[in-house]
């Protein structure tokens, strides 16, 4: 690809983005090329060493928040008629029910995940109690004399800090899989809102 | 390495390159690459992330009719820097405690 090509399909790829950080990203790598082929590479090779353009944007879009998205979705590309305003604001119950609606879902989906991950400590912070009450209390339980019950809450004990201990580890993977998973589903919101939209 | 830490050490490693005089884009990169893996489009995000945090300020340069940007270090960016050192001193010792008597 040459670099023309390439500024044009990053333009692209990027659009939906503030705009300075268009032009900025466009910049530092026209800087990046004619470096480069300063020192003597070949600009395809140059442009091919960065990955694919979608790779470039899903980088820039980790450090962009979806906030900063959605106001440059809404910005005006241009002034705005009289008659465009009063109709923005006489529909404004409709609009701002979708608002609402949209953040309440951002909202719901972080809760959800966050929710699940307390949820799962929560369990295995349960099972760690009841082994280690269980596991101390069969030492009461014989100093009364009864023999077959402490080894009974002993075993329970026993079990419940394994028990706790094998979760532990599951639910670790468990919760880095969630917050891996999370940070794609936002990712994947935001892509919704760049990229050129395609032609019908 | 797990990608936070080598998102931690990239950062670091992009404020020792302009540490002693400033550098741009591409020196950054060839400066770097013999050490840890980065590419083009790493090194952009990160270079973004450091002036926002204030560790890196950027002027314009013209070179050969064009404009090239220059990365200087700043007071917060040389205190990333020597936090970093602090904390691998710490791990360092960590370290030689945990493999003490063995070969490794």
């Amino acid at each position: 690809m040459k670099r023309d090509e390439f500024y044009k399909r990053l333009r692209d790829e990027m659009s939906g983005m503030p705009s300075h950080t268009i032009d900025n990203t466009i910049s530092y790598y026209e800087e990046i090329i004619s470096d480069a082929v300063e020192d003597g590479r070949l600009e395809e090779d140059v442009i091919a060493s960065f990955g694919s353009v979608e790779s470039i944007v899903n980088n820039l879009l980790k450090d962009v928040s979806i906030a900063k998205l959605v106001k440059e979705k809404v910005k005006p590309k241009r002034r705005l008629e009289t008659w465009e305003i009063i109709l923005i604001i006489v529909t404004s119950p409709l609009w701002i029910g979708f608002v609402i609606g949209f953040l309440g879902l951002c909202f719901g989906l972080i809760g959800g995940f966050w929710g699940t991950i307390v949820a799962l400590w929560a369990v295995d912070l349960a099972f760690m109690i009841g082994g280690v009450v269980s596991f101390f209390g069969s030492f009461a339980t014989f100093a009364f004399g009864s023999v077959p019950l402490a080894t009974f809450y002993l075993g329970v004990g026993l079990l419940g800090i394994g028990l706790s201990i094998i979760l532990g580890f599951a639910f670790y993977k468990l919760t880095e899989l969630i917050i891996k998973l999370g940070v794609k589903i936002v990712t994947r919101i935001k892509k919704h809102f760049v990229g050129r939209e395609k032609q019908a | 390495m797990d990608n936070q830490t080598k998102r931690g050490l990239l950062d670091v490693c992009v404020l020792a390159a302009i540490k002693d005089e400033d550098s741009y884009g591409y020196q950054i990169i060839k400066d770097l690459s013999p050490l840890i893996e980065i590419s083009e489009s790493t090194l952009y995000p990160i270079l973004r992330r450091l002036e926002e945090s204030h560790c890196l300020t950027v002027r314009s340069v013209e070179h050969n009719g064009r404009l090239r940007k220059y990365y200087h270090i700043t007071a917060e960016g040389m205190k990333r820097i020597n936090d970093f050192s602090e904390d691998w001193k710490e791990m360092l010792n960590i370290y030689k405690f945990v493999t003490r008597g063995k070969d490794l």
